[in-house]
């Protein structure tokens, strides 16, 4: 009933705060994304409220390779740092690199869908010629050979780099809704009332491409932790005091995966990411299965 | 699309190499022109020789030069090795082909079989536990799989060897002990594609068959008497199974890119090895080659899958799409 109601008053802001109260409620109603999603705030407040209540990681000779204690609740590395403030540390790093990326990624993608959808002809080819080349090329050694040149820590550079071969599907999607509302009676209708192309664009299009939009965004968040965290594992970027991929390239480096003893240095960081990309995956099932009705049953 | 996909590839790596701010070939020319012994052209001419590339001049008739030499087989010469990187990539590209095309397979068989599985018994409790299982086996990244495989198997059970591809006393060839030693050499770095790439599938498939079973074409099948086995493998199997063909093209690409991790930590002589090491002791013109190389793999794989493609699916008429 409410629901009827709100669609009859004309104040679009109000319209739209409802109508994203109403897209929470779907997901939170949804078992797969509510987990997702509290996994996920989990990890945000590590990386925001994380490093006012954790102890900087500090070296200590007295206390190097030491297996998680009351003191050291998750260990400390090879020079004495505690694992648990190198991990909290480490978030925000990880944190703003991939949501950079997954934002220069989704305005990448829109760009270029809008103008091949709405040009057509040469323009259109040549876009979504280099959408399919950016789609088949083998990401990771793109973002492996790039990064190599350009050899920077800088999370905008480093962002850049990882969303070059990201945008690939969302371009795609937005050419093909672009395509099905352009020549739509509603959309005369629109033109008719003198509605201006930013006006269509982000009262009709995007909308209309929102769960696209939404999921291209997760899966990016994901893709880009985890190239960066592998960046880092491979050692081919500047040391960056603690992001999760120092930590196991130290690991690895220190011989960890030749003893039993040192095992935890390998298994934290390891179950933190799993965790991490693990929960993004829920939140986009439990997503996909709110926009897409077909699939609850 | 494959010749535009290779074509893009040549141009970024020459724009890298020669164009951009930095650029290393003119980085190197001129390193080597201030170490005073070298006159210019001599250092021009070992740019031409380590790059494949003609560093002065028009930049179209550059571009020109390095188009033809790299579609003549000339990608340049290793700085560090010495050695052509066509020869460098022949030494080590089989054994990165052979660890991603088994690996690839099965783990497409094995993913799709019991996708579909799970798909005819979807929300069952079995279902259920298998759908969050392969989630979290999806969730793992290659390098994590990598180094968890190597602890457990490699060193805590001494169950397969932690490097190389073959053993010390096997002769390279077509003789039993060294292929039962690659076979063996390979067991790990092939489990850990495997293991990255099958929750992908798995899921992939999945869904695929709850949206084919949801069809009107299979309830008319099952409603006029087809035996269910039939309806199983030519109706539901043979429709849900066509978009996992495409993904065969992405998974290629992805275990291209896994592999860097996979033969870095089993220090297995492949492709991604050798890039790994180019990377690390900037080796520029070994990275270009092996980047252009491995495009044009994966451009080889997308055609193969066109074609499966076309046998799968009648609709489409190969060579004309």
């Amino acid at each position: 009933m409410t629901k009827q109601i709100l669609q009859w008053i004309p104040n679009s802001k109000f319209r739209f705060l409802s109508s994203l109260v109403n897209t929470f409620r779907l997901i939170w109603g949804n078992k797969k994304a509510r987990v997702g999603l509290l996994i996920v705030v989990f990890y945000i407040l590590m990386g925001t409220v994380g490093p006012l209540v954790t102890p900087p990681p500090r070296t200590n000779p007295s206390t190097v390779l030491q297996p998680p204690s009351l003191r050291f609740p998750l260990g400390t590395d090879q020079v004495g740092e505690s694992m648990l403030s190198l991990i909290v540390y480490g978030t925000p790093f990880v944190l703003e690199i991939s949501f950079l990326t997954a934002l220069f990624s989704t305005v990448i993608a829109l760009v270029i869908g809008l103008i091949a959808g709405y040009s057509g002809g040469l323009a259109d080819s040549i876009l979504m010629g280099s959408t399919d080349v950016i789609i088949t090329i083998p990401s990771f050694i793109l973002i492996l050979i790039l990064a190599s040149y350009v050899r920077s820590s800088n999370p905008i550079v480093l962002s850049g780099i990882l969303s070059v071969t990201s945008w690939g599907y969302l371009a795609r999607a937005t050419r093909s809704q672009v395509l099905a509302i352009r020549n739509s009676p509603y959309l005369e209708r629109a033109k008719l009332f003198g509605l201006r192309w930013y006006s269509i664009v982000f009262m009709e299009l995007l909308p209309a491409l929102m769960p696209y939009i939404v999921i291209h965004f997760i899966f990016n968040i994901q893709g880009a932790t985890l190239a960066s965290v592998g960046l880092y594992f491979l050692g081919v970027l500047p040391y960056n005091g603690a992001n999760w991929g120092v930590i196991l390239n130290n690991a690895e480096a220190i011989g960890a995966t030749f003893s039993l003893r040192y095992a935890y240095m390998i298994v934290i960081p390891s179950v933190l990411i799993v965790a991490f990309v693990a929960a993004l995956f829920l939140l986009t099932y439990g997503m996909d299965e709110v926009f897409n009705p077909r699939l609850r049953r | 699309m494959a010749a535009v996909t290779i074509f893009f590839a040549i141009t970024l790596t020459f724009i890298i190499v020669d164009v951009a701010p930095g650029n290393p070939a003119l980085t190197y020319m001129q390193q080597v022109e201030s170490s005073g012994t070298i006159n210019p052209r001599t250092a021009e001419a070992l740019t031409q020789y380590y790059f494949g590339l003609e560093p002065t001049g028009p930049i179209y008739l550059q571009f020109y030069h390095y188009l033809s030499s790299v579609l003549h087989g000339n990608l340049g010469v290793s700085i560090i090795y010495n050695e052509p990187v066509s020869t460098l990539i022949a030494q080590t590209l089989p054994y990165t082909l052979f660890i991603i095309i088994t690996s690839t397979l099965l783990a497409f068989a094995v993913g799709t079989v019991w996708g579909m599985r799970l798909g005819y018994r979807r929300n069952t409790k079995s279902d259920t536990t298998a759908t969050v299982g392969f989630t979290v086996v999806h969730a793992v990244p290659v390098y994590i799989w990598a180094v968890l495989l190597l602890f457990y198997l490699g060193f805590i059970y001494h169950v397969f060897p932690h490097g190389g591809a073959y053993g010390a006393g096997v002769t390279p060839g077509f003789n039993f002990p060294f292929i039962a030693s690659l076979l063996y050499h390979s067991t790990l770095p092939i489990l850990t594609l495997f293991l990255a790439s099958v929750g992908g599938w798995m899921l992939g498939m999945r869904s695929n068959t709850i949206t084919t079973l949801g069809e009107d074409f299979v309830r008319f099948a099952e409603l006029s008497g087809v035996p269910p086995n039939r309806v199983a493998s030519r109706y539901v199997g043979r429709n849900a199974i066509l978009p996992q063909v495409t993904g065969v093209i992405i998974s290629i690409a992805g275990a291209f890119s896994g592999s860097v991790f996979v033969e870095q930590t089993f220090s297995y002589p492949g492709i991604g090895n050798l890039l790994y090491n180019s990377v690390t002791v900037k080796d520029y013109p070994v990275e270009m080659g092996v980047f252009i190389m491995v495009i044009t793999a994966v451009m080889v794989g997308t055609l193969l899958a066109d074609l499966v493609y076309g046998l799968l699916d009648p609709r489409v008429k190969v060579g004309r799409s």
